[in-house]
């Protein structure tokens, strides 16, 4: 076995017994649902900012965000703009009536304020399918850090990962997911920090790099960058926007806060981190990889642990690819935990159970809940498999589909009373299924589709039903209006 | 190099991908001085 082997081996079975010992003693805190889903909403603001950053930093972000701008130019890092005000909506509109209300779920909200099962079960089939696509982006990401740093072939790199993560999630619940996430937040900053000198050697400092990435890739660093319409960039920052303030396993995050404060306060302080984050590890890494690695990858993908393993030595490498894999983990064990509660809270408990009164214990619901999160991860395990170019394309329209499907009636439904059980239902069907037919016409190659992000158009479908259908039906309960908004004024 | 970077410091879309973004997390900041004194509904 060579040397690089022996270590990459090694520092990856440290990082395997620490996350391991967290996944079983988080599972001797799990009493009930609410323990195993929202870890008992203690969460205090330094873990809140760290799950919030393990949330949005994920596999993908880090490898295709760097392929990606490597790609298409530097415009094509996550865009910061829309990335701040989306977060600013879940600061000033949403978070502390989500936190208040005290739900577990987002299709729980979506059921207890519109008082409808339909818009329960409809958004948790939204969740658990998006969340899968997301997973098994983010799987993949994962399988080839570890092919990468174990020199194992991808299949084995993609079995013991999905292993290790559903092992721990299934295990401990929402507490394992954030207290793994804090060690894999050491991992993955000490992984990017010792990179930067190697990188530095290469290719300079900022300008430096600003001017050798123009000789290589001219137009590169322009506002369009390589190939964008300004329709397709404007676009690209309000469907951004949108995700992230719909971003299911964000947004939930704020469920686990201790109090409504500290769920708020701990949304700047992410956004903050994540900009500083990703200006070195998807702009000044993303032009790295164009400028050093570009020729000899033959998928985008591929560019970030190729620079790594190129210009590290072994040992420094395979701490970088143990950071990146646990970046990746620590994004699809959210995704995990999502998709399980849409299947063992929404579908089984709040849809099928409870309505109909069937009375089961806690003990139960949550072996249902693990059961739930292995089943999830062998199907996206499988889905796994097949090659799928540009990760963060297919993200990018999954989200756009979460986006379109809560966003108005998430919005407006915790702000305004005046939002219908038939308005949600109607702007959540009517803006997936316009987003679902741009996608497929864009991925068809047709060149009108291609004009817009498809999140773009469901969206002003969304907003126009939501207003319109509302405006012409009934609206909830008043008990149920009294427990979002207070007695009637 | 051309002359539209987008991290030069000297252009406009300097602003817009980083200043635009600093601005509305400032605003956040500021918001959470006039919550802390909030009291607890």
């Amino acid at each position: 076995m060579p040397d690089t082997n022996i270590i990459g081996l090694s520092i990856f079975a440290l990082y395997f017994v620490i996350i391991a010992v967290i996944g079983v003693v988080a599972a001797r805190f799990q009493h009930s649902t609410d323990d195993f889903w929202v870890a008992g909403r203690r969460f205090g603001l330094v873990i809140l900012i760290i799950a919030n950053m393990a949330a949005i930093l994920n596999g993908g972000a880090l490898i295709s965000g760097a392929g990606y701008a490597a790609k298409f130019g530097g415009v094509a890092i996550l865009p910061f703009l829309g990335f701040a005000v989306g977060m600013a909506i879940i600061f000033f509109w949403i978070a502390k009536k989500l936190r208040q209300y005290g739900g577990i779920t987002l299709p729980d909200y979506m059921g207890d304020r519109f008082d409808s099962n339909i818009l329960r079960a409809w958004s948790a089939f939204i969740v658990a399918f998006s969340s899968i696509i997301v997973l098994i982006a983010q799987i993949r990401g994962m399988a080839y850090v570890l092919e990468s740093l174990l020199s194992i072939p991808f299949f084995w790199g993609l079995v013991l990962g999905t292993v290790i993560f559903v092992g721990y999630v299934a295990l401990g619940g929402l507490l394992a997911v954030v207290w793994t996430n804090i060690a894999q937040f050491v991992f993955v900053w000490v992984g990017l920090i010792v990179l930067a000198p190697a990188i530095y050697d290469q290719i300079g400092g900022w300008q430096d790099m600003l001017t050798k990435i123009e000789i290589v890739a001219p137009g590169w660093t322009s506002l369009k960058g390589l190939g964008w319409s300004w329709s397709y960039l404007i676009s690209w920052h309000i469907v951004w926007a949108v995700a992230y303030c719909t971003r299911v396993e964000l947004v939930t995050k704020m469920y686990a806060a201790r109090d409504h404060k500290v769920a708020r306060y701990s949304l700047p302080f992410t956004v903050l981190l994540v900009i500083v984050f990703l200006l070195y590890g998807n702009f000044y890494l993303g032009a790295a990889a164009r400028i050093l690695v570009w020729d000899n990858i033959s998928s985008p993908d591929q560019a970030f642990p190729l620079l790594v393993t190129q210009y590290l030595t072994p040992i420094v490498a395979a701490f970088v690819l143990t950071g990146i894999a646990s970046a990746a983990m620590s994004t699809t064990d959210s995704l995990l935990l999502m998709s399980g509660s849409a299947i063992a809270h929404d579908f089984v408990r709040r849809t099928l159970h409870e309505p109909n009164g069937v009375v089961k214990d806690e003990q139960y619901y949550l072996r249902i809940s693990r059961w739930s999160i292995v089943v999830i991860g062998i199907i996206a395990f499988i889905g796994a498999i097949p090659n799928i170019a540009l990760l963060l394309r297919i993200v990018s329209f999954a989200v756009a589909i979460v986006g379109t499907c809560f966003f108005f009636p998430l919005l407006f439904g915790l702000n305004f009373r005046w939002v219908t059980p038939a308005g949600a239902l109607a702007s959540s069907v009517g803006g997936v299924s316009l987003t679902v037919v741009w996608i497929i016409a864009s991925m068809s190659g047709a060149d009108w589709a291609k004009a817009f992000h498809p999140g773009l158009p469901g969206l002003i479908v969304s907003c126009i039903l939501i207003v319109v259908v509302s405006a012409r039906t009934q609206p909830v309960k008043r008990d149920t209006i009294t427990r979002f908004f207070g007695a009637s004024r | 190099m051309n002359t539209d970077l987008i991290l030069g410091l000297e252009t406009g879309p300097f602003w817009l991908l980083i200043g635009a973004p600093v601005v509305v997390i400032t605003v956040m900041f500021l918001y959470i001085i006039r919550i802390r004194a909030e009291k607890d509904e």
